[in-house]
């Protein structure tokens, strides 16, 4: 019973740190109806930073988390004024070549100065056990930290008159201008908000794992497959999406196979879409 | 007028330097040589091919350096083309095929087993035939023979016998799986798991998971540690191999590993400290290797000023395995003709090397399969120390 519950909580850690990403991606997309395959490596990009500020400026952890989540939302301002505003109203495909571009672009420019995988210690270097789970402290620091900036998002969209704005305009962008809402401004705080998340997961994830250039590309495909399970630009979905796919995973390891953990994870997927071809919430249409 | 000229004098002076740049074959008299290596010059494998690449790269410039090497009354020069296939078995084959037919290259480099699988299938065809220098210690001549390969690091098969009389030698019985997948990994797997459950072990858990694209282990630990085993079979390229083992142990196992060979315990114990490494059981670090070598020491040394870094297997094997290659081309008295230098390898001690010359000392080579003779030794993890065994002359057994 203690095993099953560990790879649980196990999930639930997997789960958070897609759950973080693939809001970003459902933001953006309920927003601008931009497939931002490069949100993947904004998230490296912010494990990198946290490295050079955290092990190379020897600025502590947590102020290091809001400089990375600063960072990175200016970055992500800059991502969509740079390479996505001018192609606005374009095909969807010139958006697509351009997220390939600034892809391939940032794992160059990463690899080219630092081709080896490097590590960041632990804020809190301890293993807690209760109840025959063991768990190091950091694992709860993802789950905790993925719950409160889920709070905080939703709290945002919902309270704010920042947040209604942007619910207006991936509600419908035409009336959300006509009514004054200014649909650039809402563009680059959605990115903004998108990416400073990204680097919020990274942060939480990069003492337990290594940085490396390509630890993006991977997780952005979970990502993209959590936000079409959830619903296209639905943040409920995302949620949910983010949450099973991490279940899946812990689970199918330790009572399917691990060699075959994706081939099972992405089955349930595949049958969730078949039977709710719309995802498991309702979107933007 | 005058920018008709200039136009014409660009041509005429691009074209001169294509000529020159394009074949490069006369250098002041001597003939350019070019070797392939296809390699992860990227990713997660990176630091793996970029040691092969350092290696052959050491040994070229001293070959040049010295003047090159004079086969019948020509004087011959080499120079590395590499180019990344990020493990990926199509990559590889279209960089050969780029290699043997654009470029007319005659020997390929190529470090990784599953990429070496498919270069295998095109080595032989008639007219585009070339030489594979196989760094892998996956004996892959066993499934499918193949008349012009070389292989140079020892097969993994020597380290089985030994680590299991190590690990049993503790008491251990019960042994957890978590090697990474693909096919090196998968075939260490099943090669570690008959021969342990032989030995009258048991294997409680098996977990294996891809170790370039994983960047957490927990839940193949988990697990793998609920089955409560006394040592952990584990391993791949030394950066997540060093995660695996940190995270084994912050979960609170106490017992030991078995690390297959692709991963480097000094490389290892760098990111986690000997004290999490006690009783890891794997490969020598190239170090203690030294003991035995006494060129390994100033090889090691002319490494760590050129490269910053510690010196690896891969990179002392592929450096002595060239100039092994330099001698079987003299035997053969060819520097294109891939089936006699395949032959020249046997002949007049060419892949006979001391220890007291090049970094690592070959006795030969199997000339059936194509496997160059080098000793494997294991080492194992004490009080803080790598306590290494006997040197295992394999191919004597």
């Amino acid at each position: 019973m203690s095993f099953f519950l560990n790879q649980v909580i196990i999930g639930i850690q997997l789960g958070s740190q897609y759950v973080m990403v693939a809001l970003g991606l459902t933001l953006i997309f309920g927003i601008l109806d931009i497939s931002h395959f490069a949100h993947g490596h904004l998230y490296m990009i912010g494990a990198y930073l946290l490295y050079m500020v955290m092990v190379l400026g020897g600025v502590n952890y947590w102020l290091a988390l809001f400089i990375c989540m600063a960072a990175l939302a200016l970055v992500g301002m800059l991502v969509e004024r740079a390479v996505y505003r001018p192609l606005r109203g374009q095909p969807q495909i010139n958006t697509f070549i351009a997220a390939i571009g600034l892809i391939l672009m940032l794992e160059t420019l990463v690899r080219g100065i630092q081709p080896k995988a490097l590590s960041v210690p632990k804020p809190i270097d301890k293993t807690l056990s209760f109840g025959g789970i063991s768990m190091e402290v950091q694992r709860l620091i993802v789950i905790i930290g993925a719950i409160l900036l889920i709070t905080a998002l939703q709290l945002f969209i919902k309270r704010t008159r920042l947040g209604t704005a942007i619910e207006a305009v991936a509600q419908d962008r035409e009336g959300a201008s006509l009514v004054g809402i200014s649909v650039n401004r809402i563009s680059a705080l959605t990115f903004a908000v998108a990416t400073a998340l990204a680097a919020a997961a990274a942060v939480f994830m990069a003492p337990l794992a290594f940085i490396s250039p390509e630890m993006g590309g991977v997780l952005i495909l979970k990502a993209f497959v959590i936000v079409v399970i959830g619903g296209l630009g639905s943040i409920k979905g995302a949620i949910a999406g983010g949450y099973i796919l991490g279940l899946l995973e812990a689970l199918a390891i330790a009572y399917v196979s691990s060699a075959y953990k994706d081939v099972f994870a992405f089955a349930v997927l595949i049958v969730i879409l078949a039977v709710r071809p719309t995802g498991l919430f309702r979107g933007r249409d | 007028m005058r920018l008709k000229t200039a136009i014409i004098l660009t041509v005429a002076l691009t074209m001169a330097a294509l000529a020159f740049a394009g074949c490069g074959e006369k250098e002041s008299g001597k003939v350019t040589v070019r070797i392939g290596l296809t390699a992860p010059l990227s990713g997660i494998g990176a630091g793996y091919g970029q040691d092969i690449k350092a290696g052959l790269d050491m040994a070229i410039d001293e070959v040049n350096t010295k003047g090159g090497v004079t086969i019948g009354d020509t004087t011959y020069v080499f120079e590395l083309l590499a180019s990344d296939d990020e493990m990926v078995p199509e990559s590889s084959l279209s960089n050969a095929q780029n290699f043997v037919l654009e470029k007319d290259i005659k020997v390929i480099w190529d470090p990784t087993a599953n990429t070496i699988q498919s270069l295998m299938g095109i080595n032989q065809t008639a007219g585009e035939e070339f030489l594979i220098m196989a760094y892998t210690s996956v004996p892959l001549y066993a499934q499918a023979p193949n008349k012009y390969m070389v292989t140079l690091p020892p097969p993994f098969s020597v380290y089985v016998k030994e680590w299991i009389k190590m690990a049993m030698g503790k008491g251990w019985k019960k042994m957890g799986m978590l090697q990474t997948t693909g096919a090196y990994g998968d075939l260490w797997g099943k090669t570690m798991k008959e021969a342990w459950t032989k030995a009258g072990g048991t294997v409680v858990a098996e977990a294996p998971a891809s170790y370039y694209t994983e960047s957490d282990f927990t839940p193949y630990l988990t697990t793998v540690l609920a089955a409560n085993p006394d040592v952990i079979f584990c391993g791949g390229p030394s950066d997540p191999t060093a995660l695996v083992i940190e995270q084994a142990r912050s979960l609170g196992f106490k017992g030991g590993f078995i690390v297959i060979d692709q991963a480097k315990l000094d490389n290892i114990a760098d990111k986690t400290g000997m004290e999490k490494l006690e009783g890891c059981i794997g490969v020598l670090p190239v170090e203690q290797g030294a003991e035995n070598w006494p060129a390994m020491n100033d090889f090691a040394k002319k490494y760590q000023d050129e490269y910053g870094e510690r010196v690896t297997w891969e990179t002392a094997i592929c450096y002595t395995g060239f100039h092994i290659l330099v001698n079987a081309m003299k035997e053969a008295g060819s520097v294109d003709d891939v089936a006699a230098i395949r032959a020249g390898f046997a002949k007049g001690n060419a892949a006979v090397t001391s220890g007291e010359e090049f970094p690592v000392a070959f006795s030969g080579i199997n000339n059936d399969t194509g496997a160059l003779l080098m000793p494997g030794t294991a080492v194992m993890v004490e009080n803080g120390k790598f306590v290494g065994m006997d040197m295992i002359e394999w191919w004597k057994q």
